[in-house]
């Protein structure tokens, strides 16, 4: 065998097993969604129904519902942008208890979702202790139930969001910040640039790789991650007003039995729409580009 | 052969072997176990995923579980029974051992025995079910209640997909005897018969101070709302509404329904809590049936009072009941290699003798037995008046597990926005009309 050939053969051997491994857990399921989507499917049994399940999810209103739940998370992610930027800054710029703060900011991250929602559902309880301190200083009357309308709800849900991902964002963003040569700060600060000059010319232009990273990921977060976080929280509540697609698959998938092939519908409608955010994130982000 | 050919074989092996282990995950506990016995075939290993039994004590951590009664229980049956072993899986309840169940069914890796909520939930998941008439004999049958629950299309016969577990009572009204004698209140010599005897009597109990009622997020459908539904249009009315012959948007419900929500609007009812606020003595009284009493009698003492839900009005199909009966079931699922064992053992935990076990170790659940009477075992007289109650041909099957469990979630997840007033009772009858026509349309 020529030496190139053999070369190519160990290469495409040594592949191999990611592809395999590939194909079988994560290719082969999806092959099997799409196809179970077109098919009533409760598990043990497939009847083909070709396009019913999509004619459902478009005609029941369910799906516009969940859509506002996902695009009001989405909405929501310049917020944590600037929160994460302003909180990365200020410890890149070492101000006073930095090491403290680094730490502190980063400990929600590494809590799991479900710990964070049990604790938010306690805290934001009628009896809890937000409402509690509410109404000793006088804002409420003590007695408003977060979790039981739907604006307030999301309210906790996007603290919780929030919270759990400024030290995630802070990370990135110190990461980024720290990748910016020193001298080209060294240089702008000799031509007599001043602090915001340098942030606003210097560190925003070399973060915008950064900034397109976080986006992009926290707006697949925003269709794909909320479900630990809704689970437990609002349990998609009241009503369905806070539930998003991906716990709507949930749902379906696991507490409507025989609702296996609509649940598939939905995953591969939350995948195009994923598909299809991400793509005009990075299309809009490459204009940015310096 | 060269080196290099020799590790690029080695990969292809190692990933071949890395694929066939992660297919390998789904065989059934049972065929795996039972493969460990000896060569007659005779030792069995049946896996219960138990839902139900209480296998921790939150108030003495230190309690062994060889001291819970179903540890007891297993022990006894493998004792006499040799060669057959159980292994017990503590697993979550309620929707989730559903969830768990279905999925362990698609993939073929069920337990051998488990604990579901009984009707359209158990029926829901039939296809990983074992249907159970081969393996019960005439007698089996005729020893115990709640056979409907478990029956398909709750028939008197037909296809028997699991065995009743037991009796949930019947749900009433859990009480405050001193909140009650503050505000000037005696059920007991004037039990609220009407709808207008159960708001005149909140109003005292408010104007003494204290909060009425409490209820859960959902503003408990499937306790207190369901029965003035089940009442106003009887058990039948409910079947009629759950296969398309009726809806939810009539006159009788709607008449219910503007009721109940101006016990809510009259400011009557918290829901925040309220099992613990009624415990603590905020609360006058909750909903509840037999698997709150003995929580409530350990917090209340003697001050626990228990009443029916009052009528919802004189036209009421079903007078002086409440909603209850078999709410749970044991099933076999169809990964089960050991079907008849698994029947076998379930039979042995309902059995007469088990069943008294389990019920003076204050297990959560009423007997389903024909011929046994709840006095003979208890003094607690609150216990022995739900035993009666469900024994009475007024008690109305849980309509949630008559609802395709889908639609009872909707329903419980929409309640608790009517009952904000964020959502029109109108509405909310238009919503649920629709889900059970896409549920039926579905099928």
């Amino acid at each position: 065998m020529h030496y190139r050939t053999k070369e190519a053969m160990t290469g495409y051997l040594s592949l191999l097993p990611a592809f395999l491994a590939l194909g079988a857990i994560v290719f082969y399921p999806m092959a099997n969604t799409i196809y179970h989507s077109f098919t009533k499917w409760n598990g043990a049994e497939a009847e083909w129904i070709g396009l019913r399940n999509y004619a459902f999810i478009f005609s029941n209103g369910e799906l516009w519902t969940m859509l506002r739940n996902n695009v009001i998370f989405l909405l929501s992610i310049p917020g944590i942008l600037l929160l994460s930027l302003v909180v990365s800054v200020l410890l890149f710029e070492e101000v006073r208890g930095w090491r403290v703060f680094r730490s502190l900011y980063y400990i929600p991250t590494i809590l799991s979702p479900v710990v964070v929602g049990l604790l938010m559902k306690m805290m934001f309880a009628q009896s809890g202790v937000v409402n509690r301190f509410l109404h000793a200083i006088g804002l409420t009357d003590g007695q408003t139930e977060w979790l039981s309308r739907a604006p307030t709800a999301f309210l906790v849900l996007l603290f919780c969001f929030y919270w759990q991902t400024l030290g995630q964002g802070a990370l990135i963003f110190l990461s980024g910040l720290s990748s910016v040569p020193p001298d080209m700060y060294e240089a702008a600060s000799i031509d007599g640039a001043g602090w915001w000059q340098r942030l606003l010319r210097i560190t925003m232009p070399s973060l915008v790789p950064t900034i397109v990273y976080f986006t992009v990921t926290n707006a697949i977060y925003c269709f794909i991650g909320l479900f630990s976080l809704v689970y437990a929280v609002t349990q998609g509540g009241p009503g369905r007003e806070t539930t998003p697609i991906d716990y709507m698959i949930y749902i379906k998938a696991f507490q409507s039995p025989g609702q296996l092939g609509y649940a598939s519908a939905l995953s591969v409608l939350l995948f195009a729409i994923v598909l299809l955010v991400s793509w005009a994130q990075i299309r809009l982000s490459n204009r940015f580009e310096p | 052969m060269n080196a290099m050919q020799k590790g690029t074989k080695l990969l292809l092996i190692g990933s071949l072997a890395l694929l066939a282990a992660c297919g390998s995950g789904g065989g059934s506990p049972s065929a795996s176990s039972a493969a460990g016995g000896d060569a007659a075939g005779t030792k069995v290993k049946l896996v219960f995923w138990n839902t139900s039994y209480p296998t921790i004590d939150e108030n003495d951590k230190t309690k062994k579980k060889e001291d819970f009664y179903i540890y007891k229980a297993i022990s006894r049956y493998e004792a006499a029974h040799p060669g057959v072993t159980i292994e017990i899986q503590d697993v979550p309840d309620g929707a989730n051992a559903m969830t768990k169940f279905q999925t362990a069914g698609i993939a073929g890796n069920g337990p051998d025995v488990t604990n579901l909520w009984s009707g359209n939930y158990t029926m829901d998941l039939k296809s990983f079910i074992q249907p159970l008439n081969a393996y019960l004999k005439p007698s089996d049958i005729e020893a115990m209640t709640g056979w409907n629950a478990v029956t398909e299309n709750f028939a008197d016969e037909g296809t028997i997909y699991g065995i009743p577990d037991g009796s949930d009572g019947t749900i009433g009204i859990l009480y405050n005897k001193k909140l009650f004698a503050a505000a000037g209140i005696d059920p007991v010599q004037q039990p609220p018969r009407t709808y207008g005897d159960f708001t005149a009597m909140l109003k005292k109990l408010k104007e003494s101070g204290v909060t009425p009622v409490g209820t859960g997020e959902d503003g408990d459908f499937v306790y207190f709302l369901d029965y003035w539904f089940a009442q106003m249009v009887g058990t039948s009315g409910i079947n009629d509404i759950v296969n398309g012959k009726m809806n939810f948007r009539n006159d009788k419900l709607a008449d219910v329904m503007q009721r109940y929500l101006k016990i809510y609007k009259d400011g009557y009812v918290k829901t925040d809590q309220h099992e613990t606020q009624f415990y603590n003595g905020k609360v006058a009284l909750i909903f509840g049936g037999y698997n709150l009493l003995a929580d409530a009698s350990a917090a209340l003492g003697d001050d626990l009072g228990m009443m029916k839900i009052p009528n919802f009005s004189e036209a009421a199909l079903v007078k002086d009941g409440g909603i209850g009966g078999t709410g749970a079931d044991f099933v076999v699922s169809k990964s089960s290699a050991h079907p008849e064992e698994a029947v076998k053992f379930i039979l042995f935990l309902m059995s007469k003798e088990e069943q008294i076990a389990r019920f003076k170790d204050g297990y959560g659940k009423l007997l389903n037995l024909k011929d046994v009477d709840a006095a003979q075992f208890t003094d607690n007289p609150l216990v022995i008046e739900q035993q009666k109650w469900a024994s009475e041909p007024s008690t109305i099957f849980w309509p949630d597990n008559i609802y395709p469990s889908e639609l009872s979630d909707y329903i419980g997840s929409l309640n608790s926005l009517v009952i904000k007033s964020q959502l029109d009772a109108g509405d909310f009858f238009a919503k649920l009309d629709q889900k059970r026509d896409e549920i039926l349309a579905q099928k």
